[in-house]
């Protein structure tokens, strides 16, 4: 795959591997389904190209129906401005986008995922009985649920508030997405997500209930949420499901091998880390704790970034942000000793990154 | 014929997962499962599938078949699953979480 077009390189990583999946002289019409994919992605691409140079700083929110199949991004159901839809699932989608845009530009002046007010495309109704929402690379996705465990995705504003910051991460940090930065990548969008619903609800660091996910789970499962911040391991236990595996600190890291090495269950170490920052703090956890998180995701994490890392890129952010040996500094420091990990304040002051232009 | 199905990682980070045994299964089931096996050619898949493209809260998953006289064994993520491999995984899938519901039907002890 010597030649390949710059748009193509954007498309086809998946479709090279199903390439490489097939031998030499078998099942032609499965390798020109293949091309004919490749040539609709290029065209998709082009359009959301064509889309994202018209940039003009403004909130812009695109969401598509998938129409329970896989291909994204679907059909265009609503764009900014539009008047609601009939669809509960494609308003959720538009009005948790809009709220998370709206928490981003109120609590760190950042002008969407790319700070360059990059479009927000989502797309709902995706697959069938699919019991999940993730985050493309491009865009949102979000599925209706399972019906017997699961309600629709985008039923939950933190959940929205979740994905969406996944592409600010790989905006900024660009955390890789296994082991211990996987978990840290995990951890920054429960942190912003919760942030989010809790500016939507104007509720202090004590009023909020740090749940991930609370309603999503349909009425026959045990469970409050999918993850508690506040305490980790506790948000659910289920017949069904078993019960909530996260840790809230480093004597119960989680070594597996499955989910990309337990990047939704170690995250609950950072998550509860932060948790404890913002209580100790008070007041809204977005202006003291959330700017310090922003500060470091945005100038001191990189890709390869662990959680000691980020407890050293934290402490340095607060000591930068409200000056060495402050309140917000000392609550870093706390928090991240309450799961079990020891600032370096030597490293800390050495993590700074050159700002990226 | 033995399957070991996990599903692990998306959004909720709950693994899905269980062995089905067609000794244990209606031969409807057991023919169902042997097709969809045969029209995925799950034996002549590659044994690690993964798409080097970003994103997060995907799903990862393990299949593995042993029919007696062949055995194999793939591991992918959601995204590089070729889509003949599809309505496998949907069957696996929906199954297990009708082992699941079944399991919570039944009282403890």
């Amino acid at each position: 795959m010597s030649h390949r077009s710059p748009i193509c390189c954007i498309v086809p990583e998946d479709i090279l591997c199903r390439l490489a999946a097939l031998s030499e002289h078998r099942d032609r019409a499965l390798r020109t389904l293949i091309l004919t994919e490749r040539l609709r992605g290029r065209r998709v691409v082009l359009e959301r190209m064509a889309a994202h140079a018209t940039s003009t700083g403004q909130k812009r929110r695109t969401v598509y129906d998938a129409q329970h199949k896989t291909t994204l991004p679907g059909k265009l159901v609503r764009s900014e401005g539009a008047t609601p839809s009939a669809d509960v699932a494609v308003n959720e989608a538009y009005d948790f986008c809009g709220a998370t845009y709206d928490f981003y530009m109120k609590a760190y002046s950042r002008n969407s995922i790319d700070d360059k007010g990059m479009r927000l495309d989502s797309s709902v109704h995706y697959d069938q009985d699919y019991d999940n929402a993730f985050w493309d690379g491009q865009q949102m996705v979000y599925g209706d649920g399972d019906g017997t465990i699961f309600d629709r995705f985008t039923k939950c504003l933190d959940v929205v508030g979740h994905e969406l910051t996944h592409g600010v991460t790989a905006a900024t940090a660009n955390l890789d997405y296994q082991g211990q930065s996987g978990a840290l990548n995990e951890s920054v969008s429960d942190v912003f997500g919760s942030m989010v619903k809790q500016m939507s609800n104007n509720q202090t660091a004590d009023q909020a209930d740090w749940l991930i996910g609370e309603g999503l789970f349909l009425p026959s499962v045990n469970g409050v949420a999918l993850r508690s911040m506040k305490a980790p391991g506790t948000a659910y236990d289920d017949p069904q499901l078993g019960k909530d595996p996260q840790p809230a600190d480093m004597a119960h890291y989680v070594n597996t091998t499955s989910d990309q090495g337990g990047v939704h269950t170690n995250s609950g170490i950072p998550n509860h880390a932060f948790y404890l920052i913002a209580a100790e703090l008070g007041g809204f956890s977005w202006e003291r704790a959330g700017r310090i998180w922003y500060e470091a995701l945005t100038k001191r994490l990189t890709s390869s970034s662990d959680f000691q890392a980020a407890a050293d890129a934290t402490f340095g952010a607060a000591g930068d942000l409200y000056g060495a040996g402050s309140t917000e500094q000392k609550a870093v420091q706390n928090g991240w000793g309450g799961v079990g990990i020891k600032v370096n304040q030597s490293a800390a002051s050495t993590t700074k990154k050159k700002v990226v232009a | 014929m033995r399957v070991r199905f996990e599903r692990s990682g998306g959004f909720a980070g709950i693994t899905l997962g269980g062995e089905f045994d067609s000794m244990n299964l209606p031969p409807e089931q057991t023919a169902e499962l042997n097709r969809l096996i045969e029209e995925s050619r799950f034996f002549e898949l590659p044994a690690v599938m993964r798409t080097t493209q970003t994103g997060a809260d995907r799903f990862q998953f393990t299949v593995s078949v042993d029919t007696g006289a062949q055995k194999h064994s793939i591991e992918f993520d959601e995204k590089s699953a070729p889509e003949n491999l599809r309505p496998l995984l949907k069957w696996l899938t929906d199954a297990q979480r009708k082992t699941l519901a079944a399991q919570k039907q039944r009282p403890a002890g």
